[in-house]
């Protein structure tokens, strides 16, 4: 899924990926946020969790990141309602989330759907921990219980 | 449970004298099993059943497993009970077939600004976001899964969005010619016209969207709806919406709804203060609102 080039900001502390379009299919974010995301562009980061929220409407992760200045960066990504992380598969086997799956301080790798407007926001596609196990990934998975795009 | 518990306790009653140690053993292995039976915790017992604790509980295989061995069971046109269209949030109101609109209508169609579609701006004003109820037919276009449930006298579906529910009287009562207030979900009657199950309502009240567009609707809307259960998995949907101050002829939508056996409700509340949250942390930023 993964097209274009990988940019690497920071060695080590900072990755950026933008990958154009080629992007198998739109996560949910019905409550007045999808507009907002650039579905044809993903970007990778790597950070520290410093918020898991998990609420409806949309449970959301705020982590921070480290820019290639070295400045700290509070980014922010928004993914499903709690009522279907619960039944969360990925790769159609089960990954069932809740509030204390990942919590402050756990090194985190998202992929998201960047904010059109720049804001370090995006719609989660992909979340994997320190070890690289994938907790969330709407890329190829849960297609039959996402909410129709409408 | 229950039924084994009413199995042993119709067992005729032992005098206790004159019994053998088998019988005895017997005893107090039913005892036990019974005894067994009362203490385990709920969530044990539905496990055994299929179920497990949690919302919407099922994988995907066992869905797929569920679906088919449901597929193979005979099934009654009249019986509409069960969970449909779990995981596909409903379906949306036939965008094909949208009526012309009367200019009251475009008025108030203009005045909504949907976060979604064609017409989707950031920021809009969708009364989805500040957890105002959905209404009907919205709720039925947009529920992360609906339920019938029959009851003497009422049918009613059950929605997951908000946990809430519609009742369509089925006692016989006409439709109301003036509802006493308007009401989000309208006022609903219900009959068997064969093996189609129709429903009239109305009495809604306006301020509801019909659909993630944002089209409007009137105080005087009426609704018919006719379910058909046409397999054990599959019931056809025909939803004709009459609203003369805001169409200039009726809105028809059709669709088919696919049963979810084993599936459960689960308790999706839009929360206002955790929507504050929502909005403060995510959907402000992300739609360009800058905060301190």
């Amino acid at each position: 899924m993964m097209l274009a080039a990988e940019v690497t900001m920071c060695a080590g502390r900072f990755l950026l990926v933008v990958a154009l379009a080629g992007v198998a299919s739109v996560a949910s974010a019905h409550h007045g946020s999808a507009i907002s995301y650039d579905l044809s562009k993903q970007v990778t980061l790597t950070g520290v969790v410093t918020e898991w929220v998990w609420k409806n409407p949309h449970c959301f992760v705020l982590f921070e990141v480290t820019d290639e200045q070295g400045k700290a960066v509070a980014w922010g990504a928004e993914t499903h309602p709690t009522t279907f992380l619960v039944r969360n598969e990925v790769k159609g086997v089960p990954v069932p989330l809740s509030a204390t799956s990942i919590k402050p301080g756990d090194r985190v790798t998202v992929t998201l759907f960047p904010s059109r407007v720049g804001a370090p926001r995006g719609l989660l596609a992909r979340l994997a921990d320190a070890e690289g196990k994938v907790l969330l990934d709407d890329g190829e998975t849960r297609t039959n219980r996402r909410p129709a795009a409408q | 449970m229950m039924a084994k518990r009413g199995r042993i306790g119709g067992q005729p009653p032992s005098s206790g004298a004159g019994q053998t140690g088998m019988e005895q053993r017997t005893r107090i292995l039913v005892i036990t099993a019974v005894a067994v039976l009362l203490v385990v915790p709920p969530g044990v017992s539905a496990q055994a059943r299929g179920w497990r604790p949690g919302n919407r509980s099922l994988t995907t295989a066992e869905e797929r497993e569920a679906a088919a061995k449901a597929r193979t069971i005979p099934f009654r046109p009249r019986d509409l009970s069960g969970v449909w269209g779990l995981g596909t949030n409903g379906f949306n109101l036939d965008q094909r077939t949208v009526p012309p609109m009367t200019s009251a209508g475009k008025e108030k169609y203009d005045a909504a600004k949907p976060g979604l579609g064609p017409r989707g701006v950031p920021l809009g004003n969708d009364p989805l976001m500040i957890c105002d109820p959905l209404g009907y037919p919205r709720s039925f276009t947009y529920n992360y899964g609906m339920e019938f449930i029959e009851t003497p006298g009422r049918m009613l579906q059950f929605f997951e969005w908000g946990h809430t529910w519609r009742t369509i009287w089925t006692d016989g009562r006409p439709l109301p010619t003036d509802v006493d207030e308007p009401r989000w979900y309208g006022y609903a009657v219900g009959r068997w016209d064969g093996d189609t199950f129709v429903v009239e309502s109305t009495g809604f009240d306006e301020r509801s969207w019909l659909d993630q567009d944002g089209h409007p609707h009137s105080g005087a809307m009426r609704l018919v709806e006719r379910y058909r259960r046409t397999a054990a998995d599959a019931m056809e949907v025909t939803i004709t919406l009459t609203d003369p101050e805001t169409y200039t002829q009726p809105w028809v939508t059709k669709t088919t709804l696919r049963l979810n056996p084993l599936a459960e409700i689960g308790e999706y509340f839009c929360v206002p203060s955790d929507e504050e949250i929502f909005r403060q942390k995510m959907r402000e930023p992300a739609g360009g609102v800058a905060r301190p």
